[in-house]
């Protein structure tokens, strides 16, 4: 009996391994196609007939395409290798359940990125969602989770509700196909620009539209919440720029609105993003941040070419691009670090965490790799990106008269944005892994096994290189900025390349100078003497660990200056008596959309509870309402 | 060119802890007393480099690297500062923006070095710089960029050659902003009077010098010339708003560093006579810097 069920066991195990290594695989191969086409290879067609009405099946990887399934390859196959460590062992089943839907994730999101028939495209995204529905409910015995699966499901179904709309007016508009490229520019562009940017801006997690994205990515298993903030955010951002590239000529307010846009949620995102506790909950809104980043890159571009300015349109475009991979890269880094400490301290509480990167040693390296890059350190690639914005807004502060305020919003919102992720990237880093333990949690962690830390490395790896070699990363991706800027003139992309060249010798001289420094220190040292001693504490002789800073005392000064960006409230229970008791503090922070925008339209749920009296759950007249619904469509149809 | 900016550089990196030793001269010669002589600073770095180090148990890696980057990230600045009418060793266009990143990766690590000792004091300093951090870097970057608008290029070399065309004559009220806004950036960026008082007795009131307090030995020197740098970089970027062009090579390079002292001695004279600003108003002159580089985009934008 014993036996028989050890065999079973390890050909679960075996399944296990050989579904993971075809992800992987499949991953390679997409991730080496995907090079191919950008490094000059033609674009890849498929197309066939479907027995679906509008529908066809018809895929092409253009350049495009090609960009954002590079972030979708590596994060996918570093997700699937870390996810078989990561996965609970308890039930197979939801083992093997969670493989399954990983592989839908990614062969939907795949389809997203290269679908060019509008059903086809809308039956991959109702896929995407779904499948990573199921990923984000997982661990569904718990409340939080449900809860945030429900949020997931109906913000997706609302974004999908509005692309429909979306397809169908561009379909209408193009004589049945939504995808055809190069039409005249159409007398509703601007009003299907609004819906592109409100039904993809749900995906992509745009202020105020993001409010599922910090309930639902902190909730998936952390490979999941790896693939989805690294990559699966960027469907929607892939989606505008797609829908710019099939509209033709933008005009100059959609440049500004997208600017505005990519502020706001830069600036919110951030602002909410330091004033979490929970780990995962502060990278879930830095991804909103980062996209933020991207949208005002994405609104240069588009201002530029609006005004005719192609090194503005050139810059922006290629922050934004670029920046769709290097976030993938160090926030797929950085989801699976934090799952490394979920992993092993049980805990994604900052307030219980400290001290890890003396415990984890490895992680801890990988981590601060990756915050570095989210606080725009030159030698990782976060700041290629973000300088590439920031440029594109210098030189949109050329333009003549009103515009170059755009210009200054883009720099100056960019670098407030910044500013606020660079003191996140801090805050977490230093809560979390410096410093003294704050619970037990924290001081019994152990290193996590190998398996979870190549990836780690690989993608700390890819993180380093795309920050010293930028101008290689704007050379494969200039195939795909080229598709969505239009034509250059020669010379043009002359400012990029130099600026990232710049930055590039910058990072290794400045390498090179603190090895040499820290070297010419350590000889200095080996002749002194060095010891180790207790942290001064000013003269107190009893530090406790509680005595530290946490993340939200380190924030507290900015949160005194920006506070009214997020909703907080703060309970004091002190008695106003002689002799005090013990005093208690409650302070809750929620979204500012939720509470400030979403929470008057429960206002709403009054007149739809009248509505509920169509739900009854009785079959039969379930089937009327059908028959009712076709027979009038029918005598519409018939008149 | 390229062998007079490595001089240039070279004369920052030797003159930059001077800065230091002439504002304490002068401190003291307000007070009534002598002072100590104004080489002291290179005296106390000589002094700390042959001393032996003491880590804190609580620190790992980053507090041992973190001074060596430090360093770096200020040197790199140095290298891209243009001195004297000369652009800098480093200098391509958008360097502008490479610039402000770079000093902002030297923050970042001060402040997590200063984090990994576990202290609620440097945690302190650490979260009151990067506060200031978040508040002046857009105001710094908006004022770079109104003086990029008006000499329509965005490298430092063409940023800082600004004064050396007619640009005051034409331009005097955008760049008398602009250059206010520079002066204010660097009282906070260096951490001067009187945003935060170097010569404090009291934790509780530092910002930068509580971040060192547990580095020692050659850890501390590294963190005290990257401080040195700061100063010198800041000034030089100042000067060079307002300094013209001279005939001879000598007299620019001589003109540059008579540029940067003197404005040493004005912070100098300015922490002899003030004292240090209440911590709460700290964002408020933050702030108003930013709303006067607004201010002079708005003038600049009114131009053209």
């Amino acid at each position: 009996m014993e036996a028989k069920e050890g065999t079973r066991m390890a050909w679960a195990a075996a399944v296990e391994r050989a579904i993971v290594w075809s992800i992987v695989a499949a991953c390679v191969a997409g991730g080496a196609v995907s090079m191919w086409v950008l490094l000059g290879g033609a674009a890849l067609c498929y197309e066939r007939a479907w027995p679906l009405p509008y529908a066809r099946m018809a895929i092409e990887l253009d350049a495009l395409s090609a960009w954002f399934m590079l972030p979708l390859s590596i994060v996918g196959a570093a997700g699937a290798v870390y996810g078989q460590a990561y996965l609970p062992h308890k039930s197979r089943g939801k083992r093997l359940a969670a493989w399954w839907w990983y592989g839908w994730l990614l062969a939907s999101m795949a389809i997203v990125f290269m679908a060019r028939n509008a059903v086809l495209f809308l039956i991959a995204w109702e896929v995407m969602t779904v499948a990573s529905f199921f990923l984000v409910t997982m661990d569904d015995e718990n409340a939080e989770v449900r809860y945030a699966g429900c949020v997931y499901l109906v913000a997706g179904h609302a974004g999908t509700a509005i692309l429909i709309a979306l397809f169908v007016v561009l379909g209408t508009a193009r004589g049945g196909e939504a995808f055809a490229a190069g039409g005249s520019v159409l007398p509703q562009a601007g009003a299907l620009f609004v819906l592109a940017v409100a039904g993809f801006g749900v995906k992509a997690g745009l202020v105020p539209l993001h409010v599922w994205l910090p309930e639902a990515h902190p909730a998936a298993p952390s490979h999941v919440s790896a693939l989805m903030s690294g990559v699966m955010i960027k469907t929607g951002v892939y989606g505008i720029m797609r829908m710019l590239m099939l509209l033709g000529e933008p005009a100059a307010w959609w440049g500004w609105s997208l600017i505005g846009i990519g502020v706001m949620t830069g600036v919110v995102g951030a602002m909410h993003a330091i004033v979490q506790r929970d780990m995962k909950r502060v990278l879930a809104y830095s991804s909103v941040d980062n996209v933020g980043i991207i949208m005002i890159g994405v609104g240069c571009g588009v201002l530029g070419r609006a005004l005719e300015m192609p090194v503005m349109s050139a810059c922006g475009f290629a922050g934004a691009l670029l920046h769709v991979l290097h976030h993938g890269l160090f926030k797929g880094l950085l989801f699976m670090g934090a799952g490394a400490v979920v992993h092993r301290t049980g805990t994604r509480m900052l307030g219980e965490l400290g001290g890890l990167a003396r415990r984890m040693r490895w992680t801890g390296v990988l981590m601060c790799t990756g915050v570095l890059a989210m606080a725009a350190a030159p030698v990782l690639n976060g700041c290629v990106s973000e300088a590439l914005v920031l440029m594109s807004g210098l030189y949109g502060m050329q333009a003549a008269g009103a515009h170059a305020a755009a210009g200054v919003v883009a720099l100056g919102g960019l670098a407030l944005t910044g500013g606020l992720a660079a003191l996140c990237s801090v805050m977490l880093y230093g809560v979390a892994f410096l410093g003294e333990a704050r619970s037990r949690a924290g001081e019994v962690a152990e290193e996590v096994g190998e398996e979870m830390r190549m990836p780690m490395v690989v993608l700390a790896g890819l993180c380093v290189m795309t920050g010293c070699g930028a101008p290689l990363t704007l050379m494969a991706c200039e195939a795909a900025l080229t598709a969505v800027t239009g034509a250059l003139a020669p010379g043009v992309l002359r400012v990029p390349f130099g600026l990232l060249t710049g930055i590039s010798s910058v990072a290794l001289i400045g390498a090179g100078v603190g090895a040499v420094v820290y070297i010419v220190r350590r000889r200095l040292r080996r002749a002194a003497m060095s010891a180790v001693q207790p942290t001064w504490g000013c003269g107190y002789a009893q530090p406790t660990a509680r005595m530290q800073y946490t993340g939200m005392s380190f924030v507290q000064p900015v949160v005194r200056v920006f506070g009214w960006m997020v909703s907080m409230r703060e309970e004091c229970a002190l008695e106003e008596v002689a002799f005090p008791r013990a005093a208690e503090v409650r302070r809750q922070v929620d979204d500012v959309a939720v509470r400030r925008l979403y929470a008057p339209f429960s206002v709403m749920r009054k007149v739809l509870e009248r509505v509920r009296m169509l739900q009854h759950g009785r079959v039969h007249l379930y089937l009327m309402y059908i028959v009712v619904t076709l027979l009038l469509i029918l005598l519409w149809k018939a008149r | 060119m390229m062998a007079r900016a490595w001089a240039d550089a070279v004369l920052g990196l030797a003159l930059a802890p001077l800065l230091g030793g002439i504002i304490v001269r002068i401190k003291a010669r307000v007070a009534g007393r002598k002072g100590a002589p104004l080489w002291q600073p290179y005296v106390e770095l000589v002094k700390l480099m042959q001393k032996g180090v003491v880590y804190s148990t609580t620190s790992t890696w980053m507090l041992r690297m973190a001074p060596a980057g430090i360093v770096a990230g200020v040197g790199v600045a140095v290298l891209m500062m243009p001195f004297g009418g000369v652009r800098g060793v480093i200098s391509f266009e958008g360097d502008v923006v490479v610039f402000v990143l770079v000093l902002g990766v030297a923050r970042v690590l001060t402040v997590l070095s200063a984090l990994d000792t576990g202290s609620s004091f440097e945690g302190m300093g650490a979260s009151r710089e990067m506060m200031l951090g978040v508040m002046s870097e857009p105001a710094l970057l908006i004022a770079l960029a109104v003086v990029a608008r008006q000499t329509e290029r965005c490298t430092l070399a063409e940023i800082c050659a600004v004064a050396q065309g007619g640009a005051w004559a034409a331009q005097w009220p955008v760049l008398a902003l602009v250059c206010a806004v520079m002066g204010v950036m660097m009282i906070i960026e260096t951490a001067r009077v009187p945003v935060d008082d170097p010569a404090t007795h009291l934790e509780l009131t530092m910002i930068h010098e509580v971040m060192v307090l547990d580095h020692s030995g050659p850890d501390l020197a590294l963190m005290q010339y990257a401080h040195a740098l700061k100063m010198w970089v800041w000034g030089v970027l100042c000067v060079n708003m307002i300094m013209p062009k001279w005939s001879a090579w000598w007299m620019q390079t001589l003109a540059g560093v008579g540029g940067v002292v003197a404005l040493t001695c004005v912070i100098g004279l300015v922490e002899s006579s003030m004292a240090r600003w209440r911590m709460n108003k700290l964002p408020q002159l933050a702030a108003g810097a930013g709303a006067v580089a607004l201010l002079a985009l708005i003038i600049e934008m009114w131009r053209r």
